[in-house]
């Protein structure tokens, strides 16, 4: 039985994880969503997986009112890609898409204007979406995206290699392109 | 090319860029983060039907999961122990190191950023040669390189150069330089041959050792990581989400392990030996062994994510005769072959991994070191 200083700072410490929870979302929450879309390719699934992080964080802070230190971002993103390419979180997010079958209406459509880059990074496996996200959109080296992944440098290497194969293909940019790189 | 490539890189960056802003803009439908006054609100009958259907889907999930496991002995991820081995020596790089080979009394690295392969004398742990391999330094972002070692030889390869480099450790030289005409990604040494994969290419390459010619180039979709051993040549095949094995008599590929599909079963290091073929799957941070008779998964042991405000995801796998060693971003872990008893030794952004013809283990490490160590026994 947890004695009554336990129970007090329990008391103590949870408004103050919601109130530090709160004000990281405030300053962290759209680009979190934003990120999260473009690593699930999926508007619906990204905000399942920007609510697990901050819920994920709000339990860390609970347990730790010093668990998270500044800057933030980092460990949102690294919780956040280690969602995507979750074998389990995967499946739960394809029984929410299953349950959103009653209510299909509700779903958010990707804004046409990025439709297309949208529709390709679908296309791409988990774990190489997520290598171009971080390399391309967050300007990590190699060697930081594989320490996000948990991954040697050169699986980065080759999964980035083969992204930009297809994605150019894909995606048909609108420069001349004169070979493989 | 690369002036394209540059051209190319730029306008994915500026369209992704894009797409995230458009991403973050878009209308939230249902977000609801804690710590806020806002709930979840709808009807309580929908949440209801929405809550029984998706707990009969997770129960159909853990069914299907568990049917597709097959014949596999699942441990937990175990509380891990301080037994998986010590550390005998230390011995610092001019550059971080992800790959290690040894034997002979050597071990070797590869450094990108020099273009170059260090030699370390086994015993004593000091670079006792620095052996250029490239013409220039290349920049390890574009560099895969991978090493291996046979009696009297040591192979190399780097993925920006379509060669299989031949050294020579009498001398400390470059003996020969074998044309692949693909790029490499991964090599093994078995019996008299050297096996390259080429991902690229979709390609698998047999190379003579004694005369340096290519005796078979086998078509294979995505190969990647490669190992050698109990009885064939074992290649992953990540997109395809396959594990093969080649028959070097025949030199044919045989489809032997098909992963399920639509799971992110991320296969992406194997090692093959006496305690036979296992493989890593990212994805459940786990390490698994096939059985190569039924191609069946017969062994799991789980190893355990732990939340540490990192990543500690499995970089590099190899075996020695009782167990399985596993690089994590911050240990080395020992998995018991026949307890499947998981247990550590922590360490920095450990890498690649080698086990020397003693039985000790080589570990190379991002903080640029290679670390010596005795194996435990759990």
């Amino acid at each position: 039985m947890r004695d009554q200083a336990t129970l007090m700072q329990d008391s103590a410490t949870r408004p103050a994880a919601d109130q530090a929870i709160a004000a990281i979302y405030a300053r962290e929450g759209t680009r979190l969503v934003g990120l999260a879309r473009v690593l699930a390719a999926d508007m619906d699934a990204g905000e399942d997986l920007a609510q697990e992080v901050f819920v994920r964080a709000l339990r860390a802070l609970q347990r730790d009112p010093d668990y998270l230190h500044e800057p933030v971002w980092p460990w949102l993103r690294t919780t956040l890609v280690r969602l995507v390419i979750e074998r389990r979180r995967r499946i739960q997010r394809e029984m929410s898409r299953l349950a959103r079958v009653a209510r299909a209406s509700d779903s958010v459509e990707w804004p046409a204007a990025t439709a297309d880059v949208a529709t390709a990074l679908a296309e791409l496996p988990p774990r190489m979406r997520a290598c171009v996200v971080l390399r391309y959109c967050e300007d990590l080296s190699t060697i930081d995206v594989a320490r996000t992944l948990g991954c040697a440098p050169g699986t980065v290497v080759v999964q980035l290699r083969e992204a930009r194969k297809r994605l150019r293909l894909w995606l048909e940019p609108p420069i001349e392109e004169s070979g493989d790189g | 090319m690369a002036d394209g490539m540059d051209r190319f890189d730029g306008w994915l960056r500026q369209r992704l860029a894009e797409t995230v802003e458009d991403a973050a803009a878009a209308p939230r439908r249902r977000l609801v983060l804690p710590g806020t006054v806002e709930r979840r609100r709808g009807h309580p009958r929908l949440q209801g039907f929405v809550a029984g259907l998706v707990t009969a889907a997770l129960l159909f999930a853990i069914v299907w999961t568990a049917l597709n496991g097959g014949l596999r002995r699942a441990a937990p991820a175990n509380p891990p122990s301080q037994k998986a081995g010590r550390v005998l020596g230390t011995t610092a790089l001019p550059d971080p190191a992800f790959n290690v080979a040894a034997g002979d009394g050597a071990v070797w690295v590869p450094d990108a950023r020099q273009g170059a392969l260090l030699r370390i004398d086994a015993r004593s742990g000091r670079v006792v040669a620095t052996i250029a391999v490239a013409s220039s330094a290349l920049p390890p972002s574009t560099a895969i390189e991978t090493v291996a070692v046979t009696p009297g030889a040591v192979w190399m390869t780097w993925s920006a150069s379509d060669e299989l480099l031949r050294i020579d450790p009498a001398s400390n030289t470059v003996a020969e330089h074998i044309p692949l005409g693909v790029a490499p990604t991964s090599l093994a040494v078995l019996g008299g041959d050297v096996w390259v994969s080429a991902t690229q290419a979709n390609r698998v390459l047999r190379v003579a050792a004694d005369t340096g010619a290519v005796r078979a180039s086998l078509a294979l979709t995505d190969p990647g990581p490669i190992a050698a051993g109990d009885g064939g040549v074992w290649v992953v095949s990540e997109r395809e989400g396959v594990l093969s094995r080649i028959d070097p008599a025949s030199s044919t590929v045989a489809t032997v392990v098909t992963l399920p599909p639509g799971l992110d079963y991320v296969v992406d290091a194997v090692a093959a030996g006496a305690a036979g073929v296992w493989f890593r799957n990212l994805a459940a941070q786990s390490v698994e062994r096939v059985d190569p008779a039924s191609g069946l998964v017969v062994q799991q042991a789980g190893l355990g994510g732990g939340e540490t405000g990192g990543v500690a995801g499995p970089v590099s796998i190899a075996s020695t005769a009782d167990a399985v060693w596993v690089t994590v971003t911050n240990a080395l872990l020992r998995v018991d072959r026949r307890t499947l008893q998981v247990s550590r030794l922590p360490m920095i952004l450990p890498t690649g991994v080698a086990v020397d013809a003693d039985g000790t283990l080589w570990v190379a490490t991002l903080q640029a070191t290679v670390m010596h160590v005795a194996p435990g026994k759990g």
